[in-house]
């Protein structure tokens, strides 16, 4: 399995770009640094913005992902061996990229109401912002410490993303069960957290 | 039948139906079967299931015995299983909806009449509105109004994520009575889907697709004074504060649905996986131990509500447990079905995708959390015919 050497700067820079720009500028950025053939995940399978599927397949896609931002298109890839560097690079960003909807979703918190007050301000939709706020804040320090130390704990780190992800899904209420920019987001970061997991569980 | 089997035969019989609806679920939920299409296939007897004895004459049938199910404790059997099917097609069943709880409750007889005369003769759907596309978890603060003028009771206002409104013919709307404040100010009014000034788009979810959600707008649209319902019972008794009562009674239900998501996820990871790992084992393990604690807990809320003695919170408790349960036992699955699960086992992930739904219904975690503390701070928790009471 090839294993791209990766100076843990790069990765930052792209968690970054996902709390800025988006999923798709990001997972461009962070291929800046790989082959093609890294950006492929499990099961021969890659889910990347178009610029970057063209490089590793000329397979129709078998999805398509909308997110708030553009467009994430799965398809299988024949080359590809699910370099664990990308995979980990990805991590970064589905942090960045909760960090980003959650952005959206406190802020909508803070324009509706309970009541007087504004919904951010109760104490329980507060308490949830607190979670989130320490399971992204275990899953990005142990993303740091894995670059002096070697493999981050897998299952850990993708457990703290993802009920980061979904504690910040429920905080959109009905909106965010909608098919929409939120939903969408949220859909495509599980799904990509499925085809790039750092955790490989499953058959014996 | 004795009433110690009954409990179990029920659960057999509509365990039939359950394997049937879970045929569609996937077709169904992809969109290529329509929801009104399935539900018209069904057996009558299944559509007319919680009608009163008086408007059914084909009722089911366990053996020679007819089944009225109108009791909360069995009610709860029958979506639980027919939930393990399908969830989507179980919040499709016309008479899923809580607007013919609140009908039966609050509408005068001719009102209740009529609703279940057309029940009993077609598969028409019932919306129940409340949300607002600014105000959910706050009814209370709702802006769609009731005004009167020289002609009678106008209506005006917009409603979201309401559930069968653009399938329903008739719907029940809150309204805030103009010139109120608090609770008491609102009301519910009955309004044909027909009338002038009424109009209906559906919402595309991500799961649930059988719900129906959808966005309502009522541009002064009018309504006959028998309409408003409960204006001969005494305040408490109407509106939404009447309609309160009717939500304690039904919350079970949505946990019911809820448990049946968790079991199906269960029960799709035991046909899938037959070797398991000791951690993956124990991990199952506790989510049948779950499964049947959350069982009891809905059936104790459900029993309070049979007695006459409903506890809010009680039912808080029994959805809240069940909400979680579906979610990790969903989550669970998934994991166990190794990277890649979402995409390869689409029934699954559909699972995972009901389960989503049940949260925002019927009021969040996080307010049914609150309900329950209320309820066992005051020692409002456990009734009586719980057999929990201390
Ligand atoms: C499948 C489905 C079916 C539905 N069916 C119907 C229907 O038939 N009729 C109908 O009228 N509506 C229906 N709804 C809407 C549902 O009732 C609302 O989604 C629910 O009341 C929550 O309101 P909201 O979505 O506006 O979220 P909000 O109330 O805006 O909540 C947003 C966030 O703030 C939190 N929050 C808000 N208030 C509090 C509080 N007081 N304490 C702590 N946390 C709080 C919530 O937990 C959530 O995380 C349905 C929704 C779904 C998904």
């Amino acid at each position: 399995m090839t294993r791209t050497a990766i100076p843990i700067d790069h990765f930052r820079t792209s968690r970054l770009t996902a709390i800025e720009s988006g999923l798709e500028s990001a997972l461009e950025r962070l291929a800046l640094e790989f082959p093609p053939a890294s950006t492929v995940g499990h099961r021969s399978r890659a889910m990347l913005p178009e610029s970057l599927l063209k490089r590793v397949t000329d397979a129709d896609p078998t999805g398509a992902y909308p997110t708030d931002t553009g467009e994430l298109l799965l398809a299988e890839a024949a080359l590809g061996d699910a370099d664990p560097s990308w995979r980990l690079g990805v991590a970064w960003i589905r942090i960045g990229a909760v960090e980003r909807l959650n952005r959206r979703a406190t802020d909508r918190l803070t324009r509706r109401r309970v009541g007087k007050s504004a919904t951010i301000t109760l104490p329980l939709v507060r308490a949830t912002v607190g979670d989130i706020a320490a399971w992204l804040g275990e899953a990005l320090a142990l993303l740091e410490a894995a670059a002096d130390d070697g493999e981050p704990p897998a299952a850990l780190v993708e457990r703290d993303i993802d009920r980061a992800l979904r504690a910040t899904w429920k905080l959109f209420g009905a909106s965010g069960y909608i098919v929409d920019a939120p939903s969408n987001l949220a859909q495509a970061l599980s799904i990509l957290g499925e085809v790039y997991s750092i955790e490989t569980g499953g058959e014996l | 039948m004795t009433a110690e089997h009954r409990p179990e035969r029920i659960r057999a019989l509509i365990g039939e139906y359950a394997a049937e609806f879970r045929k569609t679920a996937l077709p169904m939920h992809d969109g290529e079967v329509a929801v009104e299409d399935v539900v018209r296939s069904l057996d009558l007897e299944l559509l007319r299931f919680s009608l009163p004895q008086e408007f059914n004459d084909t009722p089911l049938m366990i053996g020679s015995d007819p089944l009225y199910v109108r009791r909360i404790s069995e009610s709860v059997i029958v979506q639980e299983e027919l939930s393990w099917g399908d969830a989507g097609l179980m919040l499709a069943m016309p008479w899923a909806s809580l607007a013919a709880f609140v009908i039966d409750q609050m509408a005068g007889p001719e009102i209740r009449e009529s609703h279940y005369s057309r029940l009993a003769n077609n598969a028409e759907w019932t919306y129940f509105a409340v949300t607002e596309p600014e105000h959910g978890s706050d009814p209370v603060s709702m802006e769609t109004t009731l005004s009167r003028d020289d002609e009678g009771w106008v209506i005006n206002g917009t409603k979201r994520y309401v559930g069968q409104g653009h399938r329903g013919t008739t719907g029940l709307v809150f309204c805030r009575r103009e010139g109120t404040s608090g609770p008491m100010g609102l009301e519910v009014v009955l309004v044909g889907s027909e009338t002038a000034g009424f109009t209906s788009a559906p919402l595309q979810t991500i799961g649930l697709r059988g719900a129906g959600l959808s966005e309502l707008n009522y541009d002064s649209v009018r309504v006959p004074d028998d309409h408003v319902l409960g204006q001969q019972g005494k305040s408490t008794r109407r509106g939404l504060f009447g309609a309160s009562h009717t939500f304690d009674m039904l919350r079970p239900g949505v946990g019911a649905m809820a448990l049946g998501v968790a079991r199906a996820a269960y029960d799709y990871v035991r046909a899938e996986r037959r070797a398991l790992r000791a951690e993956e084992e124990a991990s199952m393990e506790s989510i049948r131990q779950r499964i049947l604690g959350t069982r009891s807990l809905i059936a104790a809320a459900a029993r309070a509500v049979d007695a006459g003695k409903p506890s809010g919170p009680l039912s808080s408790a029994a959805k809240l447990e069940a909400v979680r349960l579906a979610e990790d036992a969903t989550v669970e699955a998934l994991r166990l079905l190794g990277p890649c699960a979402r995409l390869e086992h689409p029934l699954l992930d559909k699972f995972r995708r009901d389960a989503q739904g049940f949260e925002y219904m019927e009021g969040m975690t996080d307010i049914q959390r609150q309900n329950a503390a209320q309820g066992y701070l005051t020692n409002r928790f456990w009734t009586a015919p719980t057999g929990l009471h201390p």
